[in-house]
């Protein structure tokens, strides 16, 4: 048991998937401990910064990939595959809150404040930049979200977006762009040298 | 004032990858999934085991050749087989009939058998 434990930590993510598929558990909860964190931060991130939907929509997204496993074909990358799961997950949320928008009980208890104008400081850290990043980042629609971490936290390449989205790589690099633009413009003061690319 | 480069793709993702916000996945999220995929175990155990996958080779257009070789094989061994049963089928007594006497002590067993 322990040894096969460590021999999966040697083991490819689409590896793990085809011994899931044969209904090996112990893969499974190396795929999970592989993802858990980095989806939790996604949806972290893309909902507002809410922990409790982050934790639900973290249990939903392995709930189908328990579900469809067979399904997933091998050749292709699990991240990518995983991430465009959890990305149609968000765009779902994203529509019904559109639709709850003028529901008096809002769930988002825990969401960040966010200033209407960045208040000038003489001095700011990477948690200040962090926090005033994310608060511009929610003026974004859900795909600009989604590529920038995808390419910025995750490391994704715009080849793997694009896969990932279904979206083509120009338009991938666009939303990047524009993306990086606009908070640029926003987060003037931590960065007086931004320039157009 | 600490300045952060958004030119810079390199600089971007290290401010990325170093944010941790205080959040972990709830442990009692990783015992629901192993309970559901224990679940879903043994869906996919029986079908693996069912005969679907053989019976689609055997009438598929597949390994021809293999199954020529097994069916040439499987009806030698029925004819080599048959060929030993007859030889070994020799009739050593003129008759395996036996007769069984019955002595009709009891006029009612007479009434009804031995007529």
């Amino acid at each position: 048991m322990f040894g096969q434990k460590r021999k999966y930590q040697q083991t490819t993510d689409e590896q793990l998937v085809s011994n899931m598929q044969c209904g090996d558990h112990v893969a499974f909860n190396e795929l999970y401990n592989r993802y858990s964190n980095r989806l939790l931060y996604y949806f972290y991130r893309m909902l507002g910064n809410s922990n409790e939907k982050a934790q639900d929509f973290l249990q939903d997204i392995f709930v189908k990939i328990i579900d469809n496993i067979h399904t997933f074909d091998t050749s292709r990358k699990f991240s990518t595959w995983a991430f465009s799961i959890a990305h149609n997950m968000c765009k779902n949320e994203y529509r019904s809150m559109e639709i709850r928008k003028n529901s008096p009980i809002d769930d988002y208890s825990d969401t960040l404040e966010c200033p209407e104008e960045l208040p000038v400081v003489d001095f700011a850290n990477t948690e200040d930049f962090i926090r005033d990043l994310f608060c511009e980042l929610e003026n974004f629609d859900e795909i600009h979200k989604t590529v920038f971490l995808l390419h910025y936290r995750e490391g994704f390449s715009l080849k793997d977006i694009a896969q990932t989205l279904e979206i083509s790589e120009g338009t991938v690099k666009s939303r990047l762009f524009y993306t990086r633009k606009r908070l640029a413009e926003r987060l003037i003061k931590y960065h007086p040298h931004f320039v157009n690319e | 004032m600490a300045i952060f480069n958004l030119n810079s793709n390199e600089e971007l993702k290290e401010v990325l990858r170093n944010d941790n916000p205080p959040i972990v996945p709830n442990p009692a999220i990783a015992e629901r999934l192993n309970y559901h995929f224990l679940l879903k175990s043994p869906a996919r155990k029986v079908h693996s085991n069912s005969f679907a996958g053989f019976a689609a080779w055997i009438f598929s257009a597949k390994s021809l050749a293999l199954k020529a070789g097994l069916a040439v094989v499987f009806s030698s061994v029925i004819l080599f087989k048959s060929q030993l049963n007859n030889n070994t089928s020799i009739i050593s007594a003129d008759t395996c009939l036996t007769k069984t006497q019955l002595v009709d002590t009891n006029y009612v067993f007479r009434d009804t058998c031995m007529n």
